[in-house]
């Protein structure tokens, strides 16, 4: 079954901010990717994608602007597999031509999805790149899963899949800006040129890091976001240190209502630490950051924080302020608008696979552009993917941050991407 | 896999150096690279532009500077200058809409009416930009458009909207008319013409089509 060709959505309420925001640097573009035992076979994966793309039709939308606002209409687009040829998060969306808003790749063992924030989140991008990647091995492996096909764990309807879930939760409430604004330290340095960006990726395993995050009674996201603190910590001159650390965690809110779309149903959750004020032990960063967390996820407060942007999107002045005003409001208010960061941290949690395909999986990762630094990690079997992004010449952070992990005897696993 | 002493992780990959603190890492254990190496990419074809932008300038500022050395009565060497920047502004409309053919002819009739209606001011009012060049300029459009969506055979929502607009703008020369600020009539007649027939042919056979997409396009 596929979507009619004049099938139009509108943008759910968070996509709204990514075409006024995206740029050559910071391109909103993200990577979910998987990497197999064996080499990819570029004609399976391109069968295998046409069936994934029958399954998920919305993925099959070009972004148009309106004379208000942004839409996603249906094309007939054929999504072809390429060869990995561009740098890592390049830019997808072009206003100027008429172009699908993913890209499938391949690279040796590696199936790369990559992805505009528009379409959807990293959950969503995960259960497509599932669904890839299990069509993939079933149909490579056919004589094996002849008899007994295994089954992937997604229950969702066409529609449930292009839900826009923001719309179904939020209630009009009235908050709109948040009452403490804090200006964060912000990371300085050479910026990578050609607007690329370093990707970092470890691979720790996952029951050693877990184990670490419950002797401080934490969770795992806590955890690495006080270690990323320490790590940003440490390359602060002692005149910044005033400024407070602040990390943007997203929250997946399909944990907190019930939701099966593909698209955008995130929210986003500051936390800041001042290392003048506080002390700079980890575990005393961990203890705040448990504090903190405890106090901002829970449904209340989440649900003010989506009936916050809600409000914004439904105002009527919003709505009749032609896209170009809107972009250009957008794109200076952003600063303000939206909480000034350090770096962000992204758990995107566990991936899940049937066991019969799973040992043809060596790992999963996913990361995203940035125009600061960011941290996207994953886990799958006994592994969890920690990567980062960073659109800074050094490594200094990163070099911290794994280093602490190998301190308290955790084994890393680097690989990254070379910049001439 | 390869081992840094100092950061105390295995790394994979060709790296030459640890991706982490960059000390030197052993040569053996030669590996698969990770991800594939993208050389820099070098833009060629913004080259040939830069050069068309610095002959521009030279020749606009060459024309000033023989303007004030021989004075005329009037400043011939303004001409030319406002002439090559309206040439501009055409041209790099048409280069970066130059995948999107219908938006990129509407764009070219917006920018060239109002491009010949400064210049008709500039010059002293003879009219000739509303007698001729916007009714003709329109209809050109019309009939390109028209030819291009069914030769391309586009589909509704990559032209309509575009067409629509330059329809409805094809009904301006008739309220021209009607204020009496033409003087040639022929040319702005045949635009309302066309365009009357144009738009009664878009409701009767892309109506539906028509109307979703002006929703879609107008959505508040």
């Amino acid at each position: 079954m596929s979507l009619r060709n004049d099938e139009w959505n509108r943008l759910d309420n968070v996509a709204n901010i990514f075409p006024p925001t995206s740029d050559e640097r910071n391109t909103k573009v993200f990577r979910f990717a998987c990497e197999l035992y064996e080499p990819i076979n570029p004609k399976i994966l391109q069968i295998s994608l046409d069936k994934t793309i029958n399954e998920f039709p919305f993925f099959c939308s070009v972004l148009k602007k309106g004379l208000f606002w942004y839409y996603l209409e249906n094309s007939d687009l054929k999504p072809m597999v390429k060869s990995e040829s561009k740098p890592p998060c390049s830019p997808i969306y072009d206003r100027n031509s008429k172009n699908l808003l993913f890209e499938v790749t391949y690279y040796k063992s590696r199936i790369n999805f990559e992805v505009y924030h528009v379409l959807t989140d990293g959950t969503g991008a995960l259960q497509f790149l599932r669904y890839l990647v299990y069509n993939y091995l079933v149909l490579s492996h056919k004589a094996e899963f002849e008899n007994k096909t295994p089954i992937l764990d997604y229950d969702a309807s066409i529609t449930q899949k292009a839900d826009d879930s923001f719309q179904k939760y939020c209630t009009k409430g009235f908050k709109l800006f948040n009452n403490k604004k804090v200006s964060a330290f912000q990371i300085k340095g050479t910026k990578i040129p050609e607007n690329r960006i370093k990707v970092i990726e470890g691979v720790v395993p996952i029951k050693k890091i877990l184990d670490e995050a419950h002797k401080y009674n934490t969770t795992l996201t806590a955890f690495l976001t006080a270690v990323l603190m320490c790590s940003i910590y440490k390359e602060m001159a002692e005149r910044e240190k005033t400024k407070p650390v602040v990390v943007a965690v997203p929250i997946n809110l399909r944990k907190y209502f019930p939701s099966e779309t593909t698209r955008n149903f995130f929210s986003l959750m500051d936390v800041d630490y001042n290392f003048k004020k506080n002390s700079d032990k980890l575990e005393d960063v961990i203890q705040y950051l448990n504090e903190n967390f405890r106090r901002e996820l829970t449904k209340e407060k989440i649900k003010e924080k989506i009936n916050t942007f809600a409000t914004l999107e439904s105002n009527i002045v919003t709505r009749v302020t032609p896209l170009f005003l809107k972009n250009i409001l957008l794109k200076l208010s952003s600063r303000y608008l939206f909480s000034d960061t350090t770096a962000s941290l992204s758990n995107v949690g566990k991936v899940e696979m049937p066991d019969e395909v799973s040992s043809y999986i060596r790992l999963f990762d996913v990361f995203i552009s940035t125009s600061k630094l960011q941290i996207c990690c994953c886990s799958f079997k006994d592994n969890l993917t920690i990567s980062f992004t960073s659109a800074f010449l050094s490594t200094d952070i990163q070099k911290n941050f794994f280093r602490t992990l190998t301190d308290i005897g955790i084994s890393v696993e680097i690989s990254a991407n070379t910049i001439d | 896999m390869k081992f840094c002493n100092n950061c105390k992780v295995n790394i994979r990959g060709q790296n030459k150096y640890c991706p982490l603190c960059q000390s030197e890492l052993d040569a053996e254990n030669e590996t698969e690279n990770i991800f594939p190496n993208i050389p820099t990419i070098f833009h060629k074809h913004n080259y040939f532009i830069r050069v068309m932008i610095l002959i521009s300038v030279a020749v606009s500022v060459i024309c000033a500077a023989i303007n004030i050395l021989f004075p005329t009565d009037i400043w011939w060497s303004l001409f030319v200058a406002v002439g090559i920047a309206c040439f501009w502004v055409s041209i790099s409309v048409a280069i970066l809409k130059r995948r999107n053919l219908p938006k990129n002819i509407l764009y070219q009739v917006i920018i060239l009416s109002s491009i010949s209606f400064l210049w008709d001011l500039l010059i002293g009012w003879q009219g000739w930009s509303l007698d001729y060049v916007i009714p003709i300029i329109c209809t050109l459009a019309m009939a390109a458009m028209a030819i291009i969506a069914k030769v391309a055979n586009l589909q509704a929502a990559d032209y309509l909207i575009y067409m629509l607009i330059d329809v409805v703008l094809g009904i301006i020369p008739l309220i021209l008319v009607f204020l009496n600020v033409v003087n040639m009539r022929i040319p702005s007649l045949i635009c309302t013409v066309s365009s009357i027939i144009s738009l009664t042919a878009l409701i009767l056979f892309e109506g539906e089509n028509m109307f979703s997409e002006i929703k879609r396009r107008f959505r508040v």
